[in-house]
């Protein structure tokens, strides 16, 4: 789901960073208000887990490839201003170091997957969880909710390639960035979502929010509307218990290279030199004369290393450098906050 | 010299500066983990692997290492760790711009990211090993006791007229409150100096007798005793690591 540069028009991709600005405003100001220094911490461990999810690709009926995003697993856990916040920071260093997903798409990526998908997601499990009061209802309403978040940010993606074609033309007619209309972005996005995709998500959320559950010590986000003594969120509620959400990552970090094992560019990430052969006959204007960025680690590989080491470090240092960074910004927040 | 109010900023920066380290030397008091003798060679190899290296994937590989190793200290000392590492790493970006210009733009990736992980390498350490450690570390590696007590005497010195160059530099700020007469405001950095040197003289004075009175004959002892375990097994395996990739990687390209 990460879209490419040159996919999307520089207008099109201005209007998306542009919403997504006071996004992150009011999310700076909610996760500020509501957490502590120790809990900001947390939201990195939640962007890793986020980082890590967008590395296992699955194949797809059709040649193409999806993966988890894990957005309504950070909202459920600490938010999903948190969680906007943590698949932001994913995104940022995905797309700045790895090169997945573009530099001018970053705004638009960022609404689909840090903004739709965890909203969506939160407040469709909150809704579930009303429903469901038995034990295990929350990871039932995650899982519904996870469901509905990858799926309602696929259809925002799909509509955002898909209007290109009628909006921005060349002298000659021809689309100068995506080249398929809503008619065929629309079911291909949808259909691996809706499908190979969603199921992924759903069974990624469940198994970590479980884990998460029983490893970690923090009262979560979701449950605090439905326990008895709402505490601050992300907040050590049992004392005795150690935290121990980190060997799932570590464990998971391990198995990344599964995700090489899926052949075949999602859809709307191929490269300018392979649109052309996937039916659309000719490769727009935008995208040979459009930007080109190189990043340091292109496509998770690096010349001189095994694919499978590569893809591990890719992980290693995507995973490292998100909680590095939530690290520095829990500085910023008070020790305690204020009842 | 010229008086200016620059000077007196310049000073209290230096002096602010001098403070942040001796912050930073309040770290793991007790046992050692892991031997710093171990420590500061590892480090000292891993930056001579990076300076040989002559691809970019070695050095991602030990980026990788040095950012997980990041990520688990504590925020305050990452903070004080990427404060170090960003105006290093910006020079370096600088100086290497030109390169980008001639068509050669992964030479500034290679070499900014060979300062940014010999920098972050030193960092750590500093974040993770006492001075006072790293004094025994230079004993235990055997280097010659009049240059560890050299080095010794020059750190702790440091932080002393850092401390009191501050203080007079706050003092002639003092002063200056209110002061209609304009020669108070000209303090000139010389005179701050010039006192420093005083004061530090006679420290040095008092300390060598000091010394003497103490019986210290230029000698470092290893107080504590430090078990072999598996912690320092753990660093020679990383040692045989880091060579055995670095090998593997220059034979690659």
């Amino acid at each position: 789901m990460h879209i490419p540069d040159n996919y999307l028009s520089p207008q099109t991709a201005a209007l998306m960073t542009a919403i997504m600005v006071p996004v992150w405003g009011v999310s700076i100001h909610k996760v500020r208000k509501q957490m502590t220094q120790e809990s900001v911490s947390k939201i990195g461990i939640g962007g890793a887990y986020s980082f890590i999810g967008m590395m296992f690709n699955i194949p797809i009926p059709g040649g193409t490839t999806g993966h988890a995003v894990g957005g309504t697993l950070i909202a459920a856990t600490l938010g999903p201003h948190a969680a906007c916040l943590a698949v932001t920071v994913a995104l940022l260093l995905q797309a700045l170091i790895f090169g997945d997903g573009g530099i001018l798409a970053f705004g638009a990526n960022c609404f689909n997957m840090a903004f739709v998908m965890p909203f969506v997601g939160y407040y469709i499990s909150k809704l579930v969880r009303k429903l469901l009061k038995f034990k295990a209802g929350d990871i039932v309403s995650v899982a519904i909710g996870s469901y509905f978040g990858i799926n309602a940010a696929s259809l925002m993606a799909a509509i955002e390639f898909g209007v290109q074609p009628y909006l921005f033309k060349d002298a000659a007619g021809q689309a100068m960035y995506c080249p398929y209309g809503l008619n065929v972005s629309i079911p291909a996005m949808m259909i691996a979502h809706l499908t190979v995709a969603g199921l992924a998500e759903v069974i990624y959320t469940v198994l970590v929010y479980s884990f998460l559950k029983k490893a970690s010590n923090q009262k979560f986000y979701l449950e605090k509307d439905f326990s008895r003594s709402a505490k601050e969120i992300g907040d050590d509620s049992v004392k005795e218990k150690k935290d121990f959400s980190w060997i799932l990552l570590l464990v998971l970090m391990i198995l990344t290279p599964l995700g090489l094992l899926a052949e075949g560019t999602a859809w709307g990430e191929w490269g300018a030199d392979e649109i052309a052969a996937t039916g659309a006959g000719f490769t727009p204007k935008g995208m040979t004369e459009g930007i080109n960025f190189e990043a340091m680690i292109p496509d998770y590989s690096m010349a001189g290393l095994p694919d499978i080491a590569a893809y591990i470090l890719s992980a290693i240092i995507g995973v490292a450098l998100t909680v590095v960074i939530f690290k520095l910004i829990s500085l910023t927040h008070k020790k305690r906050v204020e009842e | 010299m010229k008086n200016s109010p620059a000077g007196t900023k310049i000073m209290k920066t230096i002096s602010l500066l001098l403070k942040n380290d001796t912050e930073m030397s309040k770290i793991e008091k007790g046992k050692w983990v892991i031997l710093p003798a171990l420590r500061l060679l590892f480090v000292l190899f891993l930056i001579i692997l990076i300076s040989l290296s002559k691809n970019a994937a070695f050095v991602i590989v030990v980026f990788a290492g040095l950012v997980v190793r990041l990520a688990m200290l504590k925020p305050e000392t990452i903070k004080m760790v990427v404060m170090r590492l960003v105006p290093a790493s910006l020079l370096t970006a600088i100086i290497m711009l030109p390169a980008v210009f001639l068509g050669n733009p992964r030479s500034l990736i290679v070499v900014t990211g060979k300062v940014i992980c010999s920098v972050l390498t030193l960092s750590e350490l500093n974040a993770s090993v006492a001075w006072k450690d790293l004094t025994h570390a230079l004993q235990d590696l055997h280097l010659p006791q009049i240059f560890i007590l050299t080095i010794d005497m020059t750190v702790h010195f440091l932080v002393i007229l850092g401390r009191v160059s501050n203080a007079i530099v706050e003092a002639v700020e003092l002063r200056t409150c209110g002061k209609k007469n304009p020669n108070w405001k000209k303090a000139p950095t010389g005179g701050i100096l010039g006192t420093t040197y005083l004061i530090s003289e006679r420290m040095s004075r008092e300390s060598s007798e000091a010394m003497v009175v103490r019986g210290f004959s230029g000698e470092y002892k290893t107080l504590k005793k430090h078990k072999f375990n598996w912690m320092d097994l753990l660093y020679l395996f990383a040692f045989v690591l880091v060579l055995l990739i670095f090998i593997y990687l220059e034979r690659a390209m």
